[in-house]
């Protein structure tokens, strides 16, 4: 029996880990329409690099949360005016076609055109309001997106736009293209009413389903919480990658060349105009193995410096 | 024991290698993870089929891959007994069939394929595309748009080295061939994503799949376990080429590339020997050379890129010589061997004697075949050509099968993508009833040698075969103030007008921007237009377009800023 499953958690790690949970645990001829939504936060790819994608600072300084899923393709901002939506079903259960006429079909209740690009985006007056990403474990699919309502535009370019960080990476990079809210074509719109469209499309398209599922932290912890909410995977799951920090310290300009894989430093190099007698090469060794943040490592240079 | 990239989701060819999760000399079990896989169709895990110990990891993060490639090399058992969880529904399950019928299907989304499926979705017939492979056939995957991507590469690095003309210099410049192949790659996938744009936004339902035919007006299409039956009013075969098999003893040798590896062979060869000095052979031989490699060309005609004037080809041949690329005309291969220590030898008949030749690597850039495998033409009444070369079509593209129409390489009529793209328009206006015919008299050609090479209308050679009464005038760049300060003041534009029709009837360029600048000489000679009005036309300085317009006025007063 197909279900309709709705988290009124705005976590992200929550979200995610019940998603995934769900994904695991999917049964043969069943299909899960799962909607959910985040509060300001980025979302990367799978193997995308937080540091390339996103200007961690501003996020910091704007409260705004860094996850990573587990699907492909690009960051992506959300907030309380984006919903998000997964199909989850067997892969053989699984039907594109039928899964964005579920969208579809909500979306052009208010009146919109809706149109396909050529890379997992939906679009309205050939602006994206909607990217798509898929994920294949084993014999279980899912296909999961955003659906920007009113979205804090911004913000999200803000957030989208690198931390000035020379990096050079191996991770995949994320497409930008032009967005567009819904509320500004249909300014009635809200989160609520497409909710319910979602629903009655799905029921359309799918015929009728059990009920709604209502999950939130008083009910239900997903298993994967953890995994989701840990600093590793959020940034140390990123394929290798070299940076170079360039820092004004008290002992004059330093140039840090570092490789960085599974989170770790692997190589580190100092480069400096400094004219005081310091043992670069022991601050080096002291940075191999600490999980790579900007913070930590200065933090290490200054304490030896001083 | 080598792992290989056994499948990939949906129907996906390629994808990049994500974060890789495992080490060399780490221990994995069945069912652990060892990369992360991600296509245009989302990211998958790649799991351990076996119990092994990692010795050795053929791919790196973010590594484009396809399947069959190596991925890595281990110890240990490789393939643990069968442990699949039975799946009870999975033997029930059926692909699915259906049956279609459709206005115009096409076979083949090559630049032929796709275009006649949009011309005619545009026109109000309901279309159906099919595509085995990526859509955009050989000129978007393995033909025009990559080997150009790597032309600009090359002209860049040269550039780059040869900065002191310039007025600069950069020290330690370092090729990453990867980072070629990878521009190329990304090229590549943004075109084939705007062509799927464009197929949804046209209506046309594109299916993944080989297409067969059952009779003359069916066919099917096997897409995994699915099966469509198609019925179709108009079919239009566009299935382009494929490389020839050739029979040089020797060339199955590791070192033997074909051109579709060497697009996307990342590690650049320190000397290559190119068989074939036509326009696939000339645009390696220069791309490589201005890449560093030490070049041979091997031609079995007694001049390179034969389809060109003499003129043209001399003037090639001395900028190639000039570059130090070696170029042996009137030779024959033989055979090839492989040294003791590993390099390619090439061995060719030349003026009687047997020459030597060796290098890193061999391109074999000789043959392109009519694609016709799969399609059980035999089925049909279709006719082919003779020695079976393509399908047999008239001038307005038709078969002798009604509402079959074959376009482009597999019609071994001008393997050339607009070509193939106007055959298809030429097509679709047919099957409206329009009554059209393809024209050939005047299509560019365009060779992405350095310097590009263009030609259109008639050769001079043609010109005297059909003892056309003919003047020629002819333009060099060296007297053209913008190729100087290109740096690249060589070459030529070259005119030739029929006496007795008082009209432009052919032109050649050799030389900076020609690939652009025939544009403007396929207009004036489709339209006929006429030297005076050309005359009183205003070309803007400082421009390469002005040696049109000078040479021009040397058919009748001389050109102004030369004088022969």
């Amino acid at each position: 029996m197909n279900k309709v499953i709705i988290s009124k958690e705005v976590n992200p790690y929550y979200n995610l880990a019940l998603e995934e949970e769900l994904f695991r645990n999917i049964k043969s001829g069943e299909t899960i329409l799962y909607l959910w939504q985040n509060e300001s936060t980025v979302v990367i790819g799978r193997n995308q690099n937080p540091y390339k994608e996103c200007d961690l600072d501003y996020m910091k300084e704007k409260h705004t949360t860094l996850a990573r899923r587990i699907s492909g393709g690009g960051a992506v901002f959300h907030d309380l005016g984006n919903l998000n939506f997964t199909f989850i079903a067997k892969e053989i259960d699984s039907n594109l076609d039928k899964q964005l006429r579920v969208i579809k079909g909500a979306v052009e209740e208010y009146g919109f055109k809706v149109e396909f690009s050529g890379r997992n985006d939906l679009l309205l007056n050939n602006r994206k309001f909607s990217g798509h990403a898929f994920y294949c474990e084993d014999d279980n699919y899912f296909h999961h997106g955003t659906l920007m309502i009113d979205v804090d535009i911004t913000k999200l370019e803000k957030v989208l736009t690198p931390s000035k960080l020379k990096l050079e990476s191996k991770s995949i990079e994320s497409v930008k293209g032009r967005v567009i809210n819904l509320i500004d074509v249909c300014s009635e719109l809200t989160v609520e009413n497409l909710i319910q469209s979602l629903v009655s499309s799905f029921k359309n398209i799918y015929g009728d389903f059990q009920k709604i599922d209502i999950y939130n932290m008083n009910n239900y912890v997903p298993k994967l919480y953890d995994k989701y909410s840990s600093k590793l995977w959020n940034y140390g799951e990123s394929p290798q990658y070299d940076v170079v920090l360039e820092e004004k310290t008290a002992i004059g300009n330093v140039d840090i060349n570092l490789t960085v894989k599974s989170g770790k430093i692997v190589r580190a190099k100092i480069f400096s105009d400094t004219l005081e007698n310091i043992d670069l090469r022991k601050i080096e060794e002291q940075l191999i193995g600490i999980i790579f943040s900007r913070e930590e490592v200065i933090k290490l240079i200054e304490k030896y410096i001083s | 024991m080598d792992i290989k990239l056994e499948s990939l989701s949906g129907k996906s060819k390629s994808a990049k290698v994500g974060k890789i999760n495992i080490q060399v000399g780490d221990n994995v079990k069945l069912n652990d993870v060892l990369f992360q896989i991600e296509t245009n169709k989302g990211n998958s895990p790649l799991k351990a089929k076996g119990s092994y110990k990692i010795e050795e990891i053929k791919v790196a993060e973010g590594q484009e891959v396809k399947i069959g490639d190596t991925l890595l090399i281990v110890s240990g058992e490789v393939v643990a007994k069968e442990t699949r969880k039975v799946d009870y529904f999975g033997s029930l399950i059926q692909g699915k069939k259906e049956n279609i019928n459709i206005d115009l299907l096409v076979v083949g989304a090559g630049p032929g394929g796709y275009v006649s499926a949009i011309y005619g979705a545009k026109k109000g017939l309901n279309t159906i595309l099919v595509e085995k492979d990526n859509l955009g056939g050989t000129c978007l995957n393995v033909g025009c748009i990559p080997t150009k991507s790597l032309v600009k590469s090359a002209e860049a690095y040269n550039e780059a080295l040869n900065g002191e003309e310039f007025g600069f210099e950069i020290k330690d410049i370092k090729l990453d061939m990867k980072k070629v192949i990878a521009r190329k790659d990304k090229i590549r996938n943004n075109l084939v994503g705007g062509i799927d744009y464009l197929l949804n936004k046209n209506n046309i339902r594109l299916i993944k799949g080989e297409a067969s035919f059952i009779d003359n007006h069916k066919v099917l299409v096997k897409k995994g376990r699915d099966e469509y039956t198609i019925e179709a009013k108009n079919i239009i075969i566009a299935t382009g080429s494929k490389i020839s098999k050739i029979s040089i003893p020797g060339i199955e040798l590791p070192f033997v590339l074909n051109s579709t590896e060497a697009l996307s062979n990342t590690e650049l060869p320190k000397s290559i020997t190119i068989i074939g000095g036509g326009v696939i052979g000339m645009e390696f031989a220069f791309l490589y050379s201005n890449f560093g490699v030490k070049v041979n060309v091997v031609e079995y005609e007694n001049r390179i890129l034969s389809i060109v004037d003499l003129d043209v080809s001399e003037e090639i041949l001395d900028i190639a010589k000039s570059k130090g690329i070696g170029i042996y005309t009137s030779s024959k291969v033989t055979r090839i061997e492989k040294s003791e220590s590993g390099e390619g030898i090439v061995i060719f008949e030349n003026e009687g004697n047997e020459k030597l030749l060796v290098s890193e690597k061999v391109l074999v850039a000789i043959g392109r075949e009519p694609n016709v495998e799969g399609l059980n033409l035999e089925n049909t009444d279709i006719e082919l050509n003779d020695r079976n070369r393509g399908i047999k079509v008239e001038s307005n593209l038709k078969t002798n099968v009604e509402g079959i129409y074959a376009i482009g390489d597999v019609n071994n009529k001008i393997q050339l993508a607009h070509v193939a793209s106007h055959q298809g328009i030429v097509s679709v206006d047919n099957i409206l009833g329009e009554n059209k015919e393809m024209q050939y008299e005047c299509i560019p050609n365009v060779i992405f040698t350095a310097p590009e090479i263009a030609s259109v209308g008639l050769t001079e050679k043609q010109c005297i075969d059909k003892n056309i009464n003919i003047k020629i005038s002819k333009f060099p760049f060296a007297a053209n103030g913008k190729a100087l300060t290109m740096g690249q003041e060589y070459g030529f534009i070259k005119i030739i007008k029929d006496l007795d029709l008082s009209k432009i009837v052919g032109g050649s360029i050799i030389g900076p921007d020609a690939s652009s600048l025939i544009s403007t000489l396929t207009i004036i000679i489709q339209q006929n237009i006429s030297e005076e009005r050309i005359a009183e036309t205003v070309f803007a300085h400082p421009t390469t377009g002005e040696g049109i317009h000078e040479a021009v006025l040397g058919l009748s007063i001389g050109a102004i800023h030369y004088n022969e």
